[in-house]
């Protein structure tokens, strides 16, 4: 319903407003041809055929002029909602509007040598480009309107022996010459240089030899010193520039390529009733253009934008392009848009708009690849930059962060816990190809502990999370991954060491292969005692959004099987409701090792319910559980003592089974007010005593909480909660306060003040602790690319024991700073 | 006084027939869905399934994980369309104190193909996007909304990335990595995409 309103609005205002702009129009056609779109600018006008089906460019004749133009293209069977047999069905077509390019009509054959051919027809010869795509649904040309050249000679008929009278030479007579070639220039050939008061560029045609040249040129100049003033500005763009009479094209016809005016922007025009639209209608226009794209009018906002683009000397030129350019984006017009995306960003390196636009010809590029190779990545070069599509793009996101620790009892010394700088890097490379995707990863940290060698209690540590190569091959389907990675599906614990192959086998179905080594924690070495292997299977969606998915795995400790487990999972996400269900049975232990459902439901009173139940092995469940506790350090040396089925045994009696069932309930009392209820118990079984290994106890914790969030209470985007807890374990109860608040101060800064009130209640000794706990986050966005954040705290606690009382201290500071390049 | 109980009485069947126009009125593919709020009068459509993220906590379990989800937003108000997106924050590690969990959220960078976005968060509640309640259901009940303005070009970005990651700030940041083999929201936010003005 809502893009039914897009359409409605804006139409009957916009063609009130216009009348003289409404040339574009698309009209649909019921062939091949499936639609047409004419649109008039002031460099040239634009035919764009919409195709029913995807076709693939091949070439056309002649190549830039002519009465006829063949564009050859091979047809695909993509064709939207029509039979792909329409491509056997010859087409003759008028569109509306036709006379405003020249055209008479486009012909479409299908059977010609070639393959497919669109044949446009123009009533006198005309020059133009051929604007395409490998594969698309559309093609663009773009008629360039003929101008007689100034100088042109004027034959004086009638008379025998006919004397050529050169009509009287113009004030303005010099041109300086840019370049030349031979070919026509493209309208992205335009240069983007300062216009003076008079000015224009222009394109001459002129014959050599039997050889069309074709010159880029500025002027008119009145004289020569004034053309050469102007020469020095532009010899470091055309080095080869030259000064010319305008007169020695005596035989040459121009082509207006932008026209007089101060402004960079090639779009400006003489026309002086542009030139006289004062700045507040192209403000008006500005509105109008966008209410036209919001209406889905997108090609009424391209002739807006056109024509606010081509008024001289106003600010809104930046904004004008880039929604051009969107709004060709919009009409499908991708060549199109991505000219503009580009043009925008040689004008304006510096302008607001820059990161934006960069972004947006990137998601177009993604675009175009994601639809003619399904689902890859995109790129820009380093420093953001866009990128052609097989371009290397290097990313790198780096973050400090210094953290101190402190803390102090009674009167004695303060000690410092910890004194470290925590950096992480990350890299990303990736290079995109027609067929194969590259990308490769390297995430590593660096703790570097600063306190005194005496007082340290971990030492300097590197951790690398992430460093892997990953191939995509857009043609077969198949993905590869080596080296160190993570995945959370298939029976994989994380992160691992090893291969993932995967095999998109139907659109829903997805074949996944993984072998390696576990690597639990991002500190350690490659696990060489461990190894496993597995296959899975997704499938989904399915009844709506609901995704399945099963998995065999197999990991080995030492020869020995550590774990070997079948499973599965479900997600389900509704309107109103989600769950989520994962099963990992153990088949070599014979128990569940991992039981997970979760469900939500929102009802239309606004009540939303959730409840979680969550069963698993703890540690998870596997013989090299066995190693717990033994007074050995590896696996090897356990299974010198103990026989595989007794190691078995061991493990399963070193896992204790924790299970936990919460429930919950959220209720809006208005849109600024909520309340969250949540109730949870967890219990943890005892183990067994074994293999000289004593048995441990149960455990149990239980916490009820409660909470009232307020948001925007001051201004939009800040919150304040006030939360109540208290939870109960074996050990101690504790009830705990919190009140917590946000605010964002401009745009750039937040700062978040809190406090902390716990009252402990310990059984061991039956002592009453009271803990204070204030801190304050601020948060400072400098750029898009770096940010700094602070966190400080300071604990005060109060314990009374039956002996003594005990006064604590501690306080903790956090400094860091996050930017990427 | 019973004038008072009278208002109240019939202010009930009022609000409940707004509250089920409000289901109602969902038009839903099935990929998205488009609903309007009677309350505040905007068209609101999200994908059905939002994009799951994960942190592992391998220290405290193989389960135990920080999830977010991450699900974009077009907001209609009469003609005049708004893109965001909502994260919706929730964690399986019991001894983390919910308001915690807000820590690093005010600022958020997606890395869509390696492509930094960043999200500043424009607010906590549905009132940020102009609606009565939130447009996403909770995962649980002390899960985290937060909600941010983007460009619907951002929303393209992400949509046509294959590798996509999510960095917090906080102190230190927390990257949290996309859930394997989520076909279903991928292809949510697809369509999201296809159906969005610009």
């Amino acid at each position: 319903m809502g893009s039914e309103r897009r359409r409605s609005i804006g139409w009957r205002r916009l063609a009130e407003i216009f009348p003289l702009f409404a040339v574009a129009t698309v009209f649909a056609a019921p062939g091949f041809i499936s639609g047409s779109q004419i649109t008039r600018g002031a460099l040239y006008t634009e035919i764009s055929i919409q195709l029913a089906c995807v076709v693939e460019y091949l070439d056309h004749l002649p190549a830039n002029r002519g009465e006829r133009l063949r564009i050859n293209l091979q047809a695909t069977t993509i064709c939207s909602g029509v039979s792909p047999t329409i491509i056997e069905e010859p087409q003759s077509y008028r569109p509306q509007d036709a006379d405003a390019a020249n055209l008479v009509e486009i012909d479409y054959e299908s059977d010609t040598a070639a393959g497919q051919t669109l044949t446009l027809v123009f009533s006198e010869a005309v020059r133009y480009d051929v604007v395409h795509q490998d594969t698309s649904n559309s093609v663009t040309v773009r008629v360039f309107p003929s101008v007689p050249s100034a100088a042109a000679p004027k034959e004086i008929s009638g008379t025998p022996g006919m004397r050529v009278q050169r009509e009287p030479e113009p004030e303005s007579s010099y041109v300086i010459n840019l370049s030349s070639s031979r070919q026509p220039h493209t309208s992205l050939d335009i240069p983007d240089v300062v216009l003076s008061p008079g000015t224009k560029l222009f394109e001459s045609e002129i014959e050599l030899a039997g050889v069309s040249w074709y010159r880029l040129r500025l002027g008119p100049f009145k004289n020569t010193s004034e053309a050469e003033a102007q020469l020095p500005k532009l010899r470091d763009r055309f080095p080869t520039a030259w000064i010319a009479r305008d007169s020695e094209a005596a035989d040459i016809t121009d082509t207006n390529l932008s026209a007089s005016g101060d402004v960079v922007s090639p779009y400006i025009a003489t026309n002086s009733a542009l030139a006289s639209i004062g700045l507040d209608q192209v403000d008006v226009l500005m509105s109008d253009a966008r209410r036209a794209i919001v209406a889905g009018e997108t090609s009424r906002a391209v002739q807006i934008y056109t024509k606010v683009l081509q008024v001289p000397n106003h600010d809104r030129h930046p904004e004008a392009l880039e929604y051009l350019a969107l709004a060709r984006e919009k009409a499908g017009q991708t060549a199109h848009a991505k000219a503009e995306y580009q043009r925008y960003l040689s004008l304006y390196p510096d302008g607001d708009g820059f990161p934006r636009v960069s972004q947006r010809l990137v998601a177009l590029v993604a675009g175009d690849r994601q639809a003619a190779t399904g689902p890859v990545s995109s790129g820009t070069v380093a420093g953001g930059a866009p990128a052609q599509p097989s371009a290397w793009r290097f990313q790198t996101f780096f973050s400090q962060f210094y953290r101190r620790d402190a803390n102090q009892q009674n009167d004695e010394d303060q000690i410092i816990s910890q004194s470290a700088l925590y950096s992480d890097v990350n890299l990303d490379a990736r290079r995109r190809g027609e067929r194969f995707d590259f990308s490769s990863r390297l995430s590593a940290g660096y703790r570097s502990d600063m306190l005194p060698e005496e007082q340290r209690s971990n030492s300097n540590a590197l951790r690398v999370s992430y460093a892997y190569a990953d191939l995509a091959d857009a043609a077969t389907g198949l993905r590869g991954r080596i080296g160190r990675q993570s995945r959370n599906t298939g029976g994989v614990l994380g992160r691992f060491d090893g291969v993932n192959l995967g095999y998109q086998l139907s659109e829903r179905v997805l074949l996944n292969t993984v072998i390696g080594k576990p690597a639990y924690s991002a500190s350690s070495s490659i696990d060489s005692s461990r190894s496993f292997y597995g296959a899975s299977i997704d499938y989904g969606p399915v009844l709506e959004n609901l995704e399945l998915g099963m998995f065999y795995i197999q990991q080995n400790i030492e020869g020995i099987k550590d774990r070997q487990a079948v499973g599965a999972e479900f997600r389900y996400f509704g309107t109103n409701k989600s769950f989520w269900g994962m099963l990992d049975y153990d088949i070599y232990h014979g128990e569940l090792a991992s039981a997970y459902l979760q469900g939500s439901w929102r009802f239309p009173s606004r009540l939303s319910i959730h409840g979680l139940v969550d069963r698993r092995g703890s540690p998870f469940l596997s013989t090299g559980n066995a190693l717990i506790g033994q007074p050995v350090f590896t696996f090897a040396e356990l299974a010198e003592i103990f026989s595989e089925d007794e190691l078995r045994q061991l493990g399963l009696d070193r896992t204790s089974v924790s299970t936990t069932v919460t429930a919950g309930l959220s209720y809006p009392l208005t849109p600024r007010l909520q309340i969250n209820i949540d109730a949870s118990q967890s219990t943890m079984d005892g183990t067994t005593a074994s293999g000289g290994i004593l048995a441990t106890p149960g455990m149990t914790y239980s916490y009820y909480s409660g909470s009232v969030v307020a948001s925007s209470l001051l201004k939009e985007g800040d919150v304040s909660i006030v939360s109540l807890r208290y939870s109960d374990s074996d050990t101690s109860n504790v009830v705990s306060m919190t009140f917590d608040s946000r605010y964002p101060i401009g745009r750039k800064w937040r700062i978040n003040p809190r406090i902390r009130v716990d009252r402990r209640q310990n059984a061991a000794d039956l002592s009453d602790e009271w803990l204070y706990t204030p801190g304050l986050r601020i948060y400072y966005r400098h750029s898009q690319k770096f940010r700094i954040e602070l966190e400080a705290g300071k604990q005060f606690s109060q314990r009374e024991t039956i002996v003594t009382d005990i006064d604590r201290e501690s306080y903790f500071i956090s400094i860091g700073y996050q930017a990427f390049f | 006084m019973r004038g008072l109980e009278n208002k109240v009485a019939a202010g009930y069947p009022l609000t409940l027939i707004l509250l089920l126009s409000f289901v109602a009125c969902a038009s839903s593919s099935q990929l998205i869905d488009e609903v309007f709020d009677p309350v505040t009068a905007v068209t609101v459509t999200i994908s059905k399934t939002p994009l799951l993220f994960y942190r592992d906590n391998p220290s405290r379990a193989a389960y135990a994980r920080n999830y977010l989800h991450l699900g974009p937003i077009e907001v209609n108000r009469s003609g005049s369309y708004e893109y965001f997106f909502w994260i919706g924050a929730w964690t399986t590690l019991q001894t983390v104190d919910p308001v915690e969990q807000r820590d690093g959220l005010e600022s958020v960078i997606v890395f869509a193909d390696g492509e930094p976005l960043n999200l500043e968060l424009a607010g906590w509640s549905p009132e940020t996007i102009g609606t009565s309640e939130h447009v996403y259901v909770r995962p649980v009940a002390d899960a985290i909304d937060a909600y941010y303005q983007v460009t619907a070009d951002q929303i393209r970005l992400i949509a046509a990335a294959t590798d996509i990651r999510l960095r917090t700030t906080g102190t230190p940041p927390r990257t949290y990595e996309l859930w394997d083999d989520q076909q279903s929201a991928h292809r949510s936010l697809d369509e999201f995409v296809l159906n969005s003005v610009f």
